[in-house]
């Protein structure tokens, strides 16, 4: 739901400020429900954000079939740590930082799997080739995104596609800026190059 | 300033995060060099595409029904908050008294 609940992850300013505390106080009351275990309105929550995480996951781990897994996964944590969120940001705010955790950590896992069976200095190397995403708008850039190194897709898609600064990237990935910015240089020379081939 | 220079501020340029100093050397650099010209545009032309591409996609299949499942089976298998430390005392206070039993 693009307008929905899911449309203040970013891009909240454009919303009345009514408007958008009706929308957040009928977010509380779910995440007020849920948290009492009511799992009917954990689906709600989660019907409202699922395309946000699941297009982040997509873009994080460059394979459709990979964001299912990580979408789920996202929510499942979600809902286990649901206790600690007080409601000071919007719910979908509070799950950002979360999928980009779950994104990063299952990659960093799935390269020890992999460094186990085929021990080798160059773990990078054993990424599988990443498949083009489904969308069809804006797929030849989709799939420039997925052949780049994961650092500067990630950092890429943070910056370039969902709009977030490099003080916030670096925070979200426990970066200096400046590796923000020299991972965002790399992403787009390359990008440049793969666009213009 | 070098066609190198150039290159390493363009992000900023493109950004508008550069300061108002390094903005005037890049202009006029720019203005000069027909190379740096095109890798400008070709920037901006990234972003445009980047800037363009949906935030929202739908997941091909429905995950609902398997997440409601997967924390439905962790409910199952998890004790309810704050009800295993009674669960826990009394299973310590019975290995104490079947050790105390044994020793006896």
């Amino acid at each position: 739901m693009e307008s929905g609940l899911a449309g203040t992850m970013l891009g909240e300013a454009h919303i009345p400020t009514g408007i958008h505390d009706d929308r957040r106080a009928a977010e509380w009351r779910l995440v007020q429900e849920a948290q009492a275990g009511d799992l009917r309105a954990f689906e709600r929550l989660y019907r409202e954000n699922e395309r946000r995480v699941f297009a982040l996951c997509m873009r994080l781990s460059s394979n459709p079939e990979l964001a299912e897994e990580l979408t789920q996964m996202v929510f499942i944590r979600a809902w286990r740590k649901l206790g600690s969120f007080r409601g000071q940001s919007s719910f979908s705010s509070w799950l950002y930082p979360l999928t980009v955790n779950v994104a990063r950590s299952e990659r960093r896992s799935r390269m020890r799997r992999l460094a186990r069976v085929f021990p080798t200095d160059d773990v990078a190397a054993l990424e599988p080739t990443p498949k083009a995403p489904t969308p069809k708008a804006g797929f030849d850039l989709e799939k420039a995104m997925a052949a780049l190194p994961p650092g500067a897709r990630t950092v890429f898609v943070l910056h370039d596609v969902e709009g977030r600064t490099h003080e916030e990237i670096a925070s979200l990935l426990g970066l200096a800026s400046g590796t923000s910015k020299a991972q965002l240089h790399r992403a787009r020379r390359l990008l440049r190059e793969a666009l213009g081939s | 300033m070098t066609c190198q220079e150039l290159d390493d501020r363009l992000d900023g340029w493109v950004d508008r995060t550069l300061p108002e100093e390094q903005k005037l050397e890049v202009e006029s650099h720019l203005a000069e060099c027909a190379r740096c010209r095109e890798e400008e545009r070709q920037l901006r032309q990234l972003l445009t595409h980047a800037a363009a591409l949906p935030r929202s996609v739908s997941p091909p299949r429905d995950l609902w029904p398997e997440i409601s499942r997967k924390i439905e089976r962790g409910r199952a298998w998890s004790w309810p908050r704050g009800s295993w430390q009674p669960a826990l005392a009394v299973a310590a206070a019975v290995v104490v008294a079947v050790v105390a039993v044994v020793l006896e």
